[in-house]
Order: C-alpha cells, then structure tokens, then sequence
C-alpha cells in the first residue's frame, strides 16, 4: 500500500519535474493528438496527407505542405485549425473543441521549436540486461517454478482463448485469456498458472525458441498496445514495450532473443531491438492491416502477413524485403515455420494453405483441405502441421502433405487455435474451451478455460488456498519491482539526455546560474532513482518473507473454494 | 382569491384550447409482452376544416385500473398482467385504448436479429457509407441495413479471432467501445454509455453473444402513427411506430427507425419523435425499420384561409388536379395567352415552331374552341409520330457501338417507327419486342435482345422502361427504400433466363430463340428461382416460352405498373416532370404527387386500348395543360402539383429544328435522308455538335431523365453566340434572302422573326429599341443578321413558356 502510494507521488513529481522542463512532441504531443486528432490523421488513414500520430510524420506535414512552423504557433496551420473560428478549416472539425490546456501546450511546443523529444539532436537508449540472466541448452525442460494459480482477472463468461502457444520442449501450453495468459501442462492439462496482463486483450502469443521466454502482445484493442516478456520459471516480467497508436496483432521475437518484430494496423513492420527498444526499421511495407508475422527458426528470415492477403519475405539480419508474394485472396490468418527453417506454410481467409520455399519465394504445394477460411496453423518441433478452420476440422499433415490425424468438431463451437504434440491434439474453441483429443481415445475431451473452475481442473493436484493467495501476493510484489526497474530505467534514460545537456551547456559556456540548475536537476535524478531503488529492493524482500511464509505451509491441504 | 385567479387561469387556457370536431387516439389496442416493453401514442385533433392538429400532451389519460399499467414519459409501461382500459379525454370528445399487458416477467434473452441489429440500423452503422458499404470501414462489414443478420452475428463474433467482442468482460468489448468511443472511432460517438440501446447490447454480449434460433421470429409489419395529417405551416405532431412479429406480438420501435421525407422543404421528422411543417405543399414520410417500410403522408397548408378560385373543368384531368389544389389550398395559376399555348402546343406535338401562317390562322380563328381543334389537328400528325418513336428509340437504347452494327440500329428504329405509324397500339409493340425471336434482321424486334446481352440487365430495363421500377440495387440486397427483395428480382429476371442466342449467316446478325433452359443464379441460395411475376404470383402455365408468358401478365390491362407508367411518360413530355418523378422510379418513398391524377391517366389509356393519341388529346386538351406560367403570389411548390406551367428548356432535337425552320436552312446529318429532321435521326450519333453540346440522349442507360434535359452550361452559351451552327444557319438564311430580295421594312422583318421565332409581335418598346439598328441602308443584311442572333440567343426563344 505504501509503496503503491509512494510511487504515485513519485510520478507526479516525476511529471511535474518534466513540466518546469521542455514540452516534447514524445511526452506530451502525441497523446493530445492521439485523442484529438487520430481518428482521421493517422497512419492509416491520413486524411488531406496528414498523418499526426508519429514525429517525423507531423512534421511532414498534409498534401498542402508543412503544418508546424517550429517557433512561430501563429505561422502553424495546425495551430491556426485549431484556434479559429473559421467552420471550414476549424478541426476537430465536428464537436467540442479543443481543450484550452492542450492548446496552450501546442502553442508552447511550437513555441519552444516543437521538439521531439527531450533532447531531439540525438536518440539514447538504455540497456536491458534481463535477458542475459542465464543461459540454456537447447531441449531443455523448463517449466515455471510456481506461478499463481489464483487468476488475475475475474470474468462473466469463459471468454475464449483467442490465442495460444507450444513450448518448443517443454510440456507445456499457453492460452492467451483477457487480461492474462493460462499455462497448462501438455501431458496432464493441469494448470500450472496464471501471468498477469492487465494491459488488455492478448492478440499473439509465443514462446522464445529455447522454451525459456513467453511473449504475449495486444493491449486495449483499438487504442494502445503493449508487448511483454516474460521469464517462464520465474513468471517473471523482464520487457515490456509499449505501442502508442493502437494494439498490437501480431509480434513475434527473434530465436537468439535480440529482435522483436511487430505488426499492427499501420500496414507497417516494425523491428525493435529487444536490448535496449531502439526501433530499427519502420516500413510500410503492406496495404492493409499486418495479420500474422513469424520468424523463422534459424533467425534469418521474417515473413509476414496482411489482410489482403499479401505475403512479404525479409532478410532477418540486414532488415530489407526480399520478395512479395500475391498467391493468397483473403487475409492471411496465420503462419507457420518448418523447425528445419527451409519451408513455411501460411494459412488464408481464401481456404487454402499454401507452403513457400523462403529463399526461391516459391510456391511449393497448395493445400484446399478447409472448406472455408483456415483459422490457424502450427508446426511442432517434428515437422507436423496442424490447421484449424472454420468448417470445424482440426487436421494434422505430416511433411509429406499426409494427413497423420483429424478431428471434427462440427457439434461444438468454432474453433480458433490448435497444436499437435506427442499425437494428441490440443485445440481452443470460441466456447472458452480447452479441446483435448488423444490418438488413443475416439472422443475429444473438452475443458473450460473458465479461471473460476480452477479447483474442477486440478483434480489430480492438490493445493493450499492460502499459500496460493501469499503466492499472488508475491507475483504482485514481482510485477511492482519490475515496474520500479522500468521507471529505474527511464530515469536512467533521462540522466543520459540531462548529461548530454551539461555537455553541451559546458561547451557553449552557458551561464553559471542556469548550469547550476542543470546539475541540481542531475542531482534530483540520483535521488529519485535512488528511492526507487530502495523500493525495489523493498519488494525484493517481501517477495522472499512471502516465499518464507509459503514455504513454512504444509502442502496437502485443499480447500472447497477459492 | 387563489382560488378565483386559479379559476381565471384554468379559463383562459380554456379559450386557448382549440376546438376539434374528431379525436383519433392510435394505436387503439396496445399490448405489452414484457417487463421493459412499453408503447407510446398519439392524439390528434381533426378540425372543423379538416386540418389536424397535435393533442398527444393536450389530452387526459385515464387508466381505469391504475394497477396494470403507468403513463410515464409518453409511453405506456406496463406493471402487472390484466388488461385496462384507458379513456383519453380533450374537451367534449374521448376515445378509449385498449391496453392488455400479457407478461411483465424480464425478457427471456436478446435476440441478435430483433434487438442488435435495429440499433446498429438505427445509429446508422450498417448504412451505405458506414460498415454498410460492400466493403465496410476498415473491412468491418455489416449488411446494408441489416438484411442479412446470419452474417453480421458471424461477422461480428467470430472474425479476426474475436477480435470485436469480448466475452470475458463484455463492456471491454471493441464492438462497445467502439460505439460509445471510448477508444478512437471515425463515426464518433453514436450510444451513450448509459442508454438503452448501449444496454440492450450489452445484455447480449453478457449472454453469451448467442446466435438467433432458426426459427426465430420475424418482423412482419411496419405502422406508424399517425398514417396521415394535414398541418398548417409551422406546427408539429408526434410521431409513433409499431412493428409487428410473426408471432402477433408487436414492439414499439419508434427511436430505431430511420425517417425520411419526399420533400424536405415541407415537412419531415425531427429527432425520432415528431413532424415538423414548413411551407405549403405535400411530404410523404418513409419510415424504413430493417427492410420493412411505412408512409404517412403530411399535407402542409397555408394557416390563412383564401377563397380559392378552381379552373375551368374541362375533363377528368382538370377534375383531379383541382381536387388536389383543394387540399393543399393551392391556389393554380391563370390560363395562358393564345400566343403562348400555340407556341407551347407545336413545340409539344410536333417539335417544331409554328409557321407565321399557322400563327396567324390560330390567333385569327374566333372559334371558342379553337385550341381544342388544333390539339386535335396536331396530335395527328406525323411530326408526333416521330417525337414518339424517337422516345421510344431511346428507351430501347438503340445505339450503334462495338459490337452492334449501323445496319441494326437502322433497321431497330425505322421499325419502330413503322409500328407508330401503322397506328399499332402501345402494348402490341412491347408485346412484339419482348417475345421477339428469330434473325434480328429479319425481325428487327429481335434486336432488343441482342443490342444487351446480359439477360439480367434486360430484366432491370424492362422494369425500369415499362413499369417504372428500379430494381438494379436488389440484384445484391434488399431494396433500402422499397418493398423489393432479392428474392423478387432473382425470381422475376429468371423470365429472361430462357434466351438464347447464335450467330446468324451476316455477322452483325444474330438469331434470338428459346432454349428451355439456363438460369440466373440467387446469389446467397446459390441457385435459381421459380419466376415469379413482379410483385405478383408465380404463372400457372409454365410450358410455354417464359418471355411469352411475362409479356401477357405486362401488358394485360390488369397489370397495376404498365399503363400508368407510360401515362406517366406522356405527363412528363408535357410537363417536363412525371406525377411519379423521376418516371421511371416508382418506390415507397417516392410517391405520385397526384396519385388520382396518374390512376385517372392510366385508366384511360387502358380504356383507349393503349393507344397513344387519345391519352395526348386528353392531356393537351385540359386547362391543366392550359395553364400560364407567368409568376403568381400563390404559396407553395406549385410546378410539382402542376398548378404552374413551368417554363422548359427544349430539348436539342426541337431546338435544331425550331432554328433550321426559322432560319430556312438545312440540315446535313450522316447516316439520314437529305431534309431529315433532327427529330427524325435513327442513329443516335449521326454528327452534330450542336446535338451534342445541348445534351442529346447518348442511349446507354434506360435512364433518360439524368442524359437529357441537362443543366444549361458554358458550351451551350458559346454554341448560340459564336458556334458553327447558329452562325452558318444565319449567314446562309434563305430568310434574310427574302426580305432583302422583297425589300420589307425593318419592322415587317422585325415583327415577321418575332412571330416565327417567339409566336408573339415584338413589342411597342423592342420594335422601337430594334428600329434604331437600322442607321444606313447599306448594312440592312448585317443589321438583319444581328437582330436574327440576338433573338436566336434569347432566354425566351429557347424555353417553353
């Protein structure tokens, strides 16, 4: 509670520190327009050339030139639009106008030069040393330690599933929930535990090539997204990366976990390092919306999807297209790599799955073995593809474009994912369903992912309400701490620019009294970060009286309900 | 003293309150069939002189067993099961409604179909140019006003994953979000969070998003109250509207209806809730819920009350037009001088301008009925003739282009030509040309399935030509602003599936006939339909060729579009506008502005067997016709009631040869006759810029009234003061030959052009205006020539007045 509170108060005086400071395009511009304006002069869309929704394309300016004059608001078209009375060019142009606070921001951004961001001569950017934490050999087993079990997120109906993920080694199956990712075990389908989202809606989920990292991106549908990562034996979080224009559909990371690529309805690919979040390549690459986009298993090849249908092969370590590809008439829902790397297959909204040779951009074989739209597509690490469509057929081809096992579920409801694993079929459905189909039994068994029926689920396991809830407990302190290492490394961030400043202002001689002001502003930083530190270190140590706590507890107690 | 000035207040609204000589209170009988169902009503008062006036918040409500129900708002909200009278009293009058509350349990679920869909209808999701349009916003398809619920339920819960809903956590729902804009949409915020509608889908969404059963039941009929009204200027009345399900029980659904008026500038429905009258005239108002529609028709009248004065009857024609003026307290323009009805009626019947001697006979002749004669002389003649074959020519769209030959077109219109001139009456010939087969040069008939090949787009022409019906938006979805489905136009155009056609011993001809088979796909069943007759059952006989039996059902005289649509036709060609306006779109929403007018017109051109002549003779023998169309103080839209006569543009065919008469020239058009009239062309682009420029029918949709009649532009102003025609006409007027050669005087040439030109002497001010160009004798051709231009340039000369 105290720590909650405290990191409040060190947000406002973190903001109000910034507002004594520069206005910036980054901190404070984008999100006016992005309530204001972003309907129509997205990136998307762009009415009259206008796109506000990133920097470089604001100041860019519409069809008719530039709309920020920097350092002369009453020169700006922008600033004019949205003062004037004038109905033909006011903007918004329906509605309320602007509010008077956002105004006399704009005008000061102008005013001040309209910058980027803090310090607009040069990008920083500070290093994320979580993924180097430790190494594993691949085909190794890891499952999480103990997650919690107790859901994240209380809901009125077993919303379904709209994605999910295998571990490439481990027995273990992930289900993308809202606000949370459900692990299950492959073998028993016991669940193992829930990660907490709180961001939204789970658009994509994955797991990093070792089996050691789970990536879920999505967000508030329709209006921000985020990626995070996290460490599966842990359950810890170590990235999270926040797109500011709208949710993220797909995303997927690089196998030696050094590039995140994600893909939402700015048509465009976006390549992060996952080092330290430098956006290394931005490409409107696509017509429409980016539906599916995957690495390949050997790190030398994106290739992604669109709505349209339209397939776009890239060269994963120089960044660059390597071909286009128009085979498919509707939306590519899905796509899929070969664990050798030398084939990919997509899956479309036109009931075909076709299967691409990457480095000849060859159309390999063509599979109509929906009918109607494939929904999904997975290949495990033997090279056996599983598809879902939306004629309510799971089916397993083998390399050889045999069909190894099949599964109607014509009485059920749709279907949305399936992967196939040690000849049993796991499949999610619309209904919230976990759909578990062994070669040996004739019948599909069908579990709810509904997190209320937690003890229902777990029939085989044992559990001890109250330890589960000391352990929620602990998870949360995790989530805390990482969100203190997050503001730990912004600061970090704003330190790197403040010094740039003093640099600079030591160069140009700049007056005693303003470079004193400068240093104060450093030495404000250090303390600040230094707080943050110790609430850091603060949760660390309640996460361990937890886990002392937990483990005093006996572990054959269950309990009725939760 | 409280109780006195409470007296005298309740006394003096007492005096406000008007007096009525009728209450209506609808509906009569009210059912409410759950806890949230409620209904609301009007009242209206019909005054001592018929117009009617809003008592909805006037009235006392009276429910007798105050137990069953409340009145709350405007709506009646039930409360315990039983029925109740309720008796609405104003004044000395009081009417009862029947109100019976069958269950006041909750809903059982929402229905995606009967509750989802007429929000999204209402706040205009699913319109053309929203998630309507075939592709949607952002690929956010919805069925254009919800016709087809099936795919928008699956579109919008299962594409993209799942992406727009959001069961888990229902409110957290795009589809929701969307709507009340809590995140960015670009068609702003169109629920509120807290309204009903928001709650509705909210409610749906918590179920479950369930799909509708199959048998699920089904909006069957549309009413709204109140059916018809008649309102002074600047006044309002409520507005109420039921639909009913197939199951009897109905629902009030007033705020998810779509309204729309046929003329805004009189009256339409503000807010979903009432009528609001502007000036004098007539407004249908269409309300369309789903695909159901429903009219009710508001009169707006002038508050102040003139004695108006009719006109002369002289048949049936003037009979109903007066019954209208009537109603709407229009007062109709005087009858015209002698000199513009000549003008007007040779300009009409025969395309062309009468001769001074014609002029002359007429103005002379001090017979009373003298212009009955003449109508009678003139509709006669052979000009009419060609006016009507040239009409026809172009409804049939007989054009040369690429794969249709100059010898086709040729022989296409001197047939049709021929028929006219043989006297064949109207529907022998749509009878001949629709069961036309063989070598279409041997029967020129045959043409018209071979000038169009595609058998669907004949079937939309034939709706569209002979009975005045649009059908081309329900070859994809039901008709927005009609009755017509998908269903009807799949099942009618597979009359014309049965067509076949092989290519005959010349080329450019082709050889139409039956092959008994071959079908037009419905495309969402997949297949083809049975016919069925437009708006009627399907044909008992179904041996005989399709196109034969289609052809007797469309020109029976029982048929309710085919003699009225023509009628209609010949009333636009007098009037420049149809009673049904545009001709050729007959639909809910569009309504006759005299209907008895048309159904008078149609049935005498049924009792005259369809021949074309009488019907003219009628029409131009009404004072109706007769009519000035000088400015009058009279309010109101009056051209659109035909109470004016408006003043026309003349079409480029008449107006070439109104100047070729006048000037004595002639004319040299490529594929014609030497002294062919541009009246009489056959092939539709026999060259003429001056043709082109003035807008001439290029004949490639049905659709005449969008190509001719076109807006006056630039190009036709410098066609008339500087183009080729006008001055080669002018500067070779055999005309001007003459009064030089008979060396008239500047008035006889002045006053002989004014009557040849405009069918008037000029005036004391003009003839003295003119006389002055006339300085030297030397220039007498130059100053001729010029008087001749300017009069050819006249707003006068190339309108009818």
């Amino acid at each position: 509670m105290y720590a909650n509170f405290f990191s409040s108060l060190l947000t406002i005086l973190f903001i109000s520190s910034l507002n004594a400071q520069k206005i910036t395009y980054d901190e404070h511009i984008r999100q006016i327009f992005k309530a204001d304006c972003s309907e129509c002069h997205n990136s998307n869309k762009a009415k009259g050339g206008l796109d506000l929704s990133s920097y470089l394309q604001t100041m860019a300016g519409s069809s008719a030139g530039e709309v920020v004059s920097a350092g002369d608001p009453e020169n700006s078209v922008l600033f004019e639009c949205i003062t004037t009375d004038d109905s033909d060019i006011r903007m918004p142009p329906k509605g309320a106008r602007m509010n008077k606070n956002d105004i006399e921001m704009i005008k000061n951004w102008i005013l001040a030069g309209a910058l980027e961001n803090r310090h607009s001569k040069k990008k920083l950017f500070v290093k994320n040393d979580a993924f180097k934490a430790t190494e594993t050999k691949k085909g190794e087993v890891i499952l999480p330690d103990h997650l919690s079990l107790l859901s994240w997120q209380e809901y009125s109906y077993p919303g379904p599933a709209k994605t999910m993920a295998l571990s490439p080694f481990s027995p273990l199956v992930a289900f993308g929930l809202y606000k949370q990712v459900a692990l299950y075990n492959s073998q028993t389908q016991n669940l193992l535990g829930y990660l907490d989202f709180p961001e939204g809606s789970i658009n994509g989920l994955s797991f990093s090539s070792n089996g050691q990292y789970i990536i879920a991106v999505g967000g508030h549908i329709g209006n921000e997204g985020f990626c995070v990562i996290w460490d599966i034996k842990s359950g810890r979080r170590i990235f999270s990366l926040k797109h500011e224009s709208m949710d993220i559909h797909v995303a997927h990371v690089s196998p030696d976990m050094k590039l995140l690529a994600i893909g939402s309805n700015d048509k465009k690919i976006k390549v992060y390092s996952l080092e330290n979040k430098e956006l290394l390549l931005e490409e409107k690459a696509h017509s429409e919306w980016v539906s599916a986009l995957r690495f390949s298993p050997d790190g030398k090849y994106i290739v992604s999807g669109d709505r349209n249908g339209q397939l776009i092969i890239w060269d994963a370590k120089e960044l660059s297209k390597l071909h286009t590809l128009y085979k498919h008439k509707g939306r590519i829902s899905a796509l899929a790599w070969r664990p050798d790397s030398k084939v990919f297959a997509s899956a479309s909204d036109d009931a075909s799955i076709m299967f691409f040779d990457p480095l000849k951009a060859s159309n390999l074989k063509t599979l109509k073995i929906h009918k109607g739209a494939v929904n999904s597509l997975s290949y495990n690490e033997k090279g056996q593809l599983c598809s879902t469509g939306n004629d309510h057929q799971i089916r397993v081809y083998d390399s050889a474009y045999k069909q190894v096992a099949h599964l109607d579920c014509n009485k059920r409801a749709p279907l949305l994912n399936a992967v196939y694993v040690n000849d049993k079929i796991i499949a999610s459905n619309y209904a919230g369903r976990m759909v578990i189909k062994e070669k040996a039994n004739k019948e599909a068994a069908f579990l709810t992912l509904f997190p209320k029926n937690l003890l229902q689920l777990n029939k085989s396991q044992t559990i001890n309400l109250e330890k589960e809830r000391l352990n929620k407990k602990r998870h949360l302190e995790m989530f805390k701490e990482f969100e203190f290492k997050e503001k730990i490394q912004s600061l970090k961030l704003e330190q790197l620019y403040l010094l740039d400043e003093i640099k600079s202002a030591l160069d140009d001689k700049t007056d005693l009294i303003a470079l004193n002001q400068l240093y104060t502003k450093n030495s404000e930083y250090f303390h600040l970060a230094y707080e943050l530190k110790l609430l850091t270190k603060k949760s660390q140590e309640s996460q361990l009286n937890l886990l002392k706590q937990m483990n005093k507890m006996p572990q054959q107690i269950t309990s009725a309900d939760q | 003293m409280r109780v006195l000035l409470s007296l005298f207040i309740l006394m003096s609204l007492e005096l406000l309150a008007e007096s009525i000589e009728q209450l209506t209170v609808l509906p009569e009988k009210i059912f409410l069939d759950h806890k949230d169902d409620f209904q609301a009503f009007i009242a209206q008062g019909t005054r001592g002189d018929l117009s009617t006036i809003d008592l909805t918040d006037k009235v006392k409500i009276d429910i007798l067993d105050k137990s069953i129900c409340k009145y709350e708002a405007g709506q009646f909200i039930p409360l315990k099961t039983g029925i109740s009278p309720v008796k609405i009293t104003y004044q000395n009058k009081e009417k009862n409604i029947h109100i019976e509350v069958k269950n006041t349990q909750a809903k059982e679920s929402t229905s995606f179909a009967l509750d989802v869909v007429p929000i999204l209808t209402g706040a205009g999701c699913n319109s053309g140019g929203c998630h309507g349009a075939s592709r949607g916003q952002e690929k956010f398809h919805l069925s254009l006003f919800g016709y087809d619920p099936v795919g928008d339920f699956k579109r919008i819960k299962y594409d993209l994953s799942g992406r727009r809903i959001n069961l888990a956590v229902p409110a957290d729902s795009l589809f929701l979000q969307k709507a009340v804009k809590t995140v960015p949409h670009t068609g702003g915020q169109l629920l509120n969070k807290d309204s009903k509608h928001y709650q509705t889908i909210l409610a749906w969404l918590k179920e479950g998003a369930l799909a509708d059963k199959k048998d699920i039941k089904k909006a069957i009929k549309l009413e709204v109250f109140p059916k018809q009204s008649v309102m002074l200027g600047d006044a309002q009345q409520k507005i109420s509207v039921r639909v009913s399900y197939s199951d009897g029980t109905d629902r009030d659904v007033t705020e998810l209806c779509a309204f729309f008026t046929s003329d805004s500038s009189s009256a339409e429905v503000m807010d979903k809730s009432y009528i609001k009258t502007k000036i004098p005239g007539e407004a249908h108002l269409m309300v369309r819920y789903g695909t159901l529609n429903a009219l009710s028709t508001c009169i707006v009248i002038p508050d102040k009350v003139e004695k108006l004065i009719p006109i002369v009857e002289k048949n049936y024609i003037d009979k109903a037009s007066n019954q209208k003026w009537q109603r709407l307290r229009m007062q109709p323009n005087k009858l015209c001088s002698d000199q513009v009805f000549v003008r007007r009626l040779y300009l009409d019947l025969c395309g062309r301008l009468p001769s001074e001697e014609e002029y002359q006979e007429f103005i002379d002749d001090s017979n009373t009925n003298k212009r009955d004669n003449l109508v009678d002389r003139l509709v006669l003649s052979e000009d009419f003739m060609d006016l009507w074959s040239m009409k026809l020519s172009e409804l049939l769209q007989i054009r040369t282009d690429n794969n249709y030959d100059l010898k086709n077109v040729i022989l296409y219109s001197s047939w049709i030509r021929e028929q006219l001139r043989q006297g064949k009456k109207y529907n022998e010939i749509v009878h001949q040309l629709i069961t036309a087969s063989g070598n279409s040069f041997a029967n020129p008939a045959a043409n018209f399935y071979q000038i169009q090949n595609d058998n669907k787009i004949i079937s939309e022409n034939v709706a569209q030509v002979f009975m005045g019906i649009r059908l081309q938006c329900t070859q994809c979805h039901n008709h927005p602003f009609d009755r017509w489905t998908m269903d009807d136009y799949y099942s009618y155009s597979s009359f014309f599936a049965h067509i076949g056609r092989k290519n005959a011993e010349d080329p450019r001809a082709q050889i139409i006939y039956n092959k008994n088979s071959g079908d037009i796909k419905h495309p969402v069943y997949k297949k083809a339909l049975e016919p069925k007759f437009l708006g009627g059952d399907a044909p008992e006989d179904t041996k005989t060729d399709r196109r034969i039996t289609l052809a007797n059902w469309l020109t029976a005289k029982e048929n309710p579009y085919f003699a009225s649509t023509l009628s209609n036709r010949m009333w636009e060609h007098f009037f420049g506008r149809g009673i049904i306006h545009p001709v050729d779109d007959r639909r809910l929403s569009n309504p006759a502005a005299n209907p008895e007018l048309l159904d008078a017109l149609s049935q005498k051109f049924i009792e005259y067997d369809f021949d074309l002549i009488p019907l003219a003779k009628d029409i131009c023998k009404s004072n109706t016709y007769s009519l000035s169309s000088a400015q009058t103080q009279s309010k109101g839209n009056l051209e659109k009631y035909f109470a004016s006569a408006p003043i026309r543009r003349i079409r480029a065919e008449v107006l070439l040869n109104a100047i070729t008469q006048i000037t004595e020239t002639k004319n040299y058009f490529s594929n014609s006759y030497i002294d062919t009239k541009a009246t009489q062309l056959m092939v539709n682009n026999s060259g003429s810029t001056f043709l082109n420029t003035f807008g001439r029918v290029n004949r490639k949709s049905p659709t005449i009234a969008c190509e001719t009649m076109t807006e006056p532009n630039l190009a036709q102003s410098l066609e008339l003061l500087n183009g080729n025609t006008i001055n080669s006409k002018i500067n070779g007027s055999p005309f001007i030959q003459r009064a030089l050669n008979e060396k008239w005087t500047p008035e006889k040439f002045i006053n002989t052009l004014y009557i040849r030109a405009l069918s008037r002497p000029a005036s004391p001010q003009e003839m003295e205006k003119l006389k002055e160009l006339y300085t030297s004798p030397e220039k007498l051709r130059d100053v001729h020539q010029d008087i001749f231009w300017a009069i050819l340039n006249s707003k006068e000369f190339i309108f009818v007045r």
